[in-house]
């Protein structure tokens, strides 16, 4: 039969791996197999849905405007580097307008030779691109300025997602519509109902932008922006406007609400850093997280994802002794600029605690900081842009938790 | 006191004051009064008096998103009135002064030089 050969099979790939599948099961599960293979399934489906005994989900903020809230991605249930667009973050301001993709233009005027309109079937007439970048919220991990760190990756961290999205540079648009002189920064605007906008300047513009209609293969969901959104790689989430219905070019920034009020970062001095768009380097150890349990002794994986708005992750570091010794972990390749990175890092776990975390370098050279480090520049006041290093404890009881600040 | 700031404070009273406070002390959202020169101070309080800025973007942000379940149902001239309300309320202005495009932009915000570039990076990790 198969299933002996499969245990063999297993047995000895085993003791190649030096007992990495000491506690696993070479027993194959013949009754659920045998029910399962005779039983007639179901047949083909116009849209695919998981499985249903699959329940991972988003968790939601606890705004009391849901249509001003946040929800974010379960960061230690996701694999790989690309976060699904049903999984992806949230973060609203004014609710998800429900656009048509028939209808919906794009107005591209200010300092410009020529104003001109699109629509989305405009659009994608024109040499479309396809990127994976992160987009990371710039209040991911603000918890962590407090006392009150975070106790589990997903509300900690998970206002931070990753996918391939598809759509046009805005450096094609800028070139048709042809910059005027003083053209330094653009303004896009979203379609919700706070007309969220952003002012950026006009160089990262030509460099980078995206205007995305397309996430994962398929259309923008509606909360991500459907049908065309901006995608800034690199930079914090809000400024990748959501709903995008205006870009115009002007000489100088807004200052807007969205610019002053929001999105700057509160110094000791009392003087916020405005336009503070990079996304620094940060890391995070998502397996195991706050709220795990390891039940058994011996091999664990521990795994987690890296990013920066500044290029590559070079390497990242993994400590399993509370910072004493430091070692690198594998980094899951190709190692895509302004993406997650997966790393992984082989640990075998005694049953007696242990304090783990991870830090990333990126390819500009610059080392994700301990947080007391961070701190100790910027004060507890910053909110926004919080890159520090995230302890969990591994008790002696397998039970994984947040360390206290 | 001034039509203007009446029809201000009549107008936040009836729109405004249930998520901002009947003085704009805050509520279920945000305070809009207060907290000037307590930046970057332990027991912070961002308002409009206090961070903002600018007046015209206080302006700006209530004609575009407020009220937050019915943006864009107030006239440009409630907007400056109710406006003016707020900054009368952070002391900012007075009851007779008549706020539209052209006196707005001259308000004198405390936190008009509040803002920095940004210098980052500015945190060097040890290893």
């Amino acid at each position: 039969m198969s299933s002996d050969r499969t245990r063999r099979g297993w047995i000895k790939y085993g003791a190649a791996l030096g007992g990495l599948f000491t506690g696993c099961s070479t027993e194959p599960h013949e009754q659920s197999e045998d029910e399962g293979i005779n039983k007639l399934g179901k047949g083909v489906g116009l849209y695919g849905e998981r499985s249903p005994e699959q329940k991972v989900a988003r968790l939601l903020g606890t705004n009391k405007h849901p249509e001003a809230s946040s929800s974010t991605t379960p960061l230690d249930s996701t694999m790989g580097i690309v976060t699904p667009a049903a999984l992806h973050f949230e973060r609203h301001h004014a609710g998800v307008p429900a656009l048509s993709e028939k209808d919906h233009e794009l107005l591209l005027h200010g300092l410009v030779d020529t104003p001109l309109v699109f629509s989305i079937a405009d659009l994608k007439r024109l040499p479309s691109a396809s990127q994976t970048y992160f987009l990371e919220c710039a209040g991911n991990g603000g918890r962590e300025w407090s006392e009150k760190v975070a106790v589990d990756v997903q509300s900690g961290f998970g206002l931070a997602s990753c996918s391939e999205w598809t759509g046009v540079k805005l450096s094609t648009l800028l070139q048709e519509a042809g910059l005027k002189a003083g053209a330094q920064w653009f303004i896009a605007e979203g379609g919700d109902t706070c007309k969220m906008h952003r002012s950026l300047p006009i160089e990262k513009g030509l460099k980078d932008v995206l205007l995305a209609y397309g996430q994962n293969g398929e259309a923008l969901r509606p909360e991500q922006g459907y049908p065309l959104r901006l995608i800034v790689p690199g930079w914090e989430g809000n400024v990748s406007v959501k709903w995008l219905r205006q870009i115009k070019v002007v000489a100088e920034p807004l200052a807007s609400r969205e610019e002053t009020s929001k999105y700057t970062d509160m110094m000791p001095d009392g003087k916020a850093r405005q336009y503070t768009f990079a996304m620094e380097a940060k890391s995070v150890i998502t397996n195991p997280s706050g709220g795990h349990k390891l039940t058994k002794r011996g091999y664990v994986e521990i795994s987690g994802l890296a990013w920066t708005g500044k290029g590559r992750i070079e390497r990242v570091e993994v400590t399993t002794d509370g910072g004493k010794r430091w070692q690198q972990a594998k980094l899951q390749e190709p190692r895509l600029p302004m993406a997650f990175t997966r790393f992984r890092f082989d640990f075998h776990w005694s049953g007696e605690e242990a304090t783990i975390a991870s830090r990333a370098v990126d390819e500009s050279g610059y080392v994700q900081p301990a947080r007391e480090e961070l701190l100790a520049v910027r004060g507890g006041n910053s909110h926004y842009h919080f890159n520090g290093v995230k302890l969990w404890r591994i008790a002696a009881d397998g039970k994984v938790t947040h360390v206290e600040a | 006191m001034a039509t203007e700031t009446v029809e201000g404070k009549e107008i936040f009273e009836r729109r405004c004051a249930k998520c901002h406070g009947q003085k704009g002390e805050g509520a279920d959202d945000a305070a809009l009064v207060g907290g000037i020169g307590s930046l970057g101070k332990p027991k912070e309080l961002r308002t409009v008096g206090s961070f903002w800025p600018h007046a015209p973007g206080v302006w700006d942000y209530v004609n575009r998103a407020m009220p937050f379940k019915e943006p864009g149902s107030m006239t440009a001239d409630q907007v400056y009135a109710v406006v003016a309300f707020i900054l009368n309320l952070n002391g900012l202005v007075e009851v007779q002064d008549e706020m539209n495009a052209k006196t707005l932009p001259k308000v004198k915000m405390p936190n008009r030089d509040g803002f920095v570039k940004d210098p980052r990076p500015d945190v060097k990790a040890k290893r």
